[in-house]
């Protein structure tokens, strides 16, 4: 996966809003989609290290959906993970198709 | 483009035939996998070439179909249908990530693409990837599209384009004009076949009194992605008139009436370009030369690049400049 000078970082601020929006809902989770350079047991285990949730890998793709909950700290320990390239928000998907009777 | 006909649909299916015919283009040997709400092989009768899904470690496999009790008219049901009548031999494969009315997530299509590229790698199958549906990523405070073809889910499709699989994935519905493209992810994605739609509207006037004009549908999406490069690649018929299964509860004495309806949608183009490129791909497994073929056969509309792409499908055509190439 190419790496974007730059991406990580501003995908990260971006998030950081994120959190700082939601934090105050009680049991709120973020769905999370991460890429990796290279995806391994030890990048895996760095993840759950940080309280984060993994709940999908997908190796061929080298990525990981993952939920974290919206915590400055967890997306601390998150920023110090080398092998992350991008990190985004899993938002939703429309079906292109409208039915007019 | 004029043409005589308001009925586009059956004009690719006639030329569908015709390939069949000429060029023996039956979509034999291929495999679409359609990425969607999941359609209903057993009531459609397509049991026979649905291919079952033999990979996936246990979450994935919670995305793959198996609701033949679920009665609800989906929205594949009617993408099967067309990919199936345009490659009567095509195999399809049933993953779904969505449901009608409540859509999916992008973690959900994610671990889709991977599913499918898994069982490429294992069994060679799927072929083409059809998907119809997509993200719209636009930046409220700014006229301009904010993903450049570069976000994660635009990255899955690439990846599994360099996997071997063809992704053709629909335009958006979200109409367009020349500074506002807002054409969803991943169908943004460089290396993507995005499908656009087109509809008829009748000529009132002039030499043509009487016959039709082939036109962007006003709900297609418009590009551009990026300067350097431009979506939709292709359009092809968007609006399907359908029969429902379903009647009204009406008192006996009055005869029983059918609900029609009109199905809209970049997502039923998409079925028409997955369809048409299961009978180039049995020709060639060259995934630039199908590209090639679909895009340089294509008609032109006489209106924007940045609506219509290369012009509108020529089923018959692309085969016939696969099957030049192939023998040159």
């Amino acid at each position: 996966m190419s790496r974007k000078k730059g991406t990580k970082e501003v995908e990260m601020h971006e998030l950081a809003n994120v959190i700082r929006e939601y934090s105050w809902i009680p049991n709120r989770k973020i769905p999370l989609l991460i890429s990796f350079e290279k995806l391994n047991r030890a990048t895996i285990s760095a993840l759950e290290d940080a309280k984060v949730d993994v709940c999908e890998v997908m190796p061929d793709l080298k990525m990981v959906y993952a939920e974290i909950t919206p915590k400055q700290s967890i997306l601390d320990k998150v920023r110090k993970i080398e092998s992350i390239t991008r990190i985004s928000i899993s938002r939703e998907v429309e079906v292109h198709d409208s039915r007019q009777p | 483009m004029i043409v005589d006909s308001p009925d586009l649909p059956h004009r690719l299916f006639l030329e569908s035939m015709l390939a069949r015919d000429k060029y023996g283009a039956t979509g034999e040997g291929i495999t679409i996998a359609v990425i969607g709400t999941g359609f209903h092989a057993k009531m459609l009768e397509l049991e026979s070439i649905v291919e079952p899904i033999k990979v996936g470690h246990k979450k994935s496999e919670m995305i793959v179909l198996n609701s033949e009790d679920d009665s609800e008219d989906t929205h594949d049901d009617l993408n099967a249908a067309i990919i199936h009548t345009i490659a009567p031999n095509a195999k399809l494969m049933n993953i779904r990530v969505a449901s009608n009315e409540r859509g999916s997530t992008e973690s959900r299509v994610a671990t889709a693409i991977n599913l499918a590229i898994r069982h490429k790698k294992k069994y060679g199958t799927p072929t083409i990837l059809n998907i119809s549906m997509g993200v719209k990523r636009t930046n409220p405070l700014s006229p301009f599209f904010v993903c450049d073809g570069t976000c994660l889910l635009c990255e899955a499709t690439n990846t599994a384009m360099k996997a071997g699989l063809l992704c053709v994935v629909s335009a958006g519905n979200h109409g367009g004009t020349p500074i506002r493209g807002p054409i969803t992810c991943p169908g943004a994605s460089r290396e993507t076949v995005t499908v656009g739609a087109v509809t008829t509207e009748p000529i009132i006037a002039g030499a043509d009194k009487g016959k039709f004009r082939v036109k962007v549908s006003p709900y297609s999406s418009w590009g551009p992605v990026q300067a350097s490069w431009n979506k939709p690649n292709i359009v092809a018929p968007g609006t399907i008139p359908v029969r429902s299964r379903f009647t009204f509860p009406l008192p006996e004495y009055v005869p029983e009436v059918r609900l029609t309806s009109t199905h809209s949608g970049t997502s039923f183009s998409t079925a028409f370009v997955s369809g048409a490129a299961a009978l180039v791909m049995q020709k060639t497994d060259d995934i630039d030369l199908v590209k090639n073929s679909l895009y340089l056969s294509a008609e032109d509309l006489g209106s924007s690049e940045l609506a219509e792409g290369n012009g509108m499908l020529n089923i018959f055509e692309a085969v016939k400049f696969t099957e030049r190439r192939r023998n040159i």
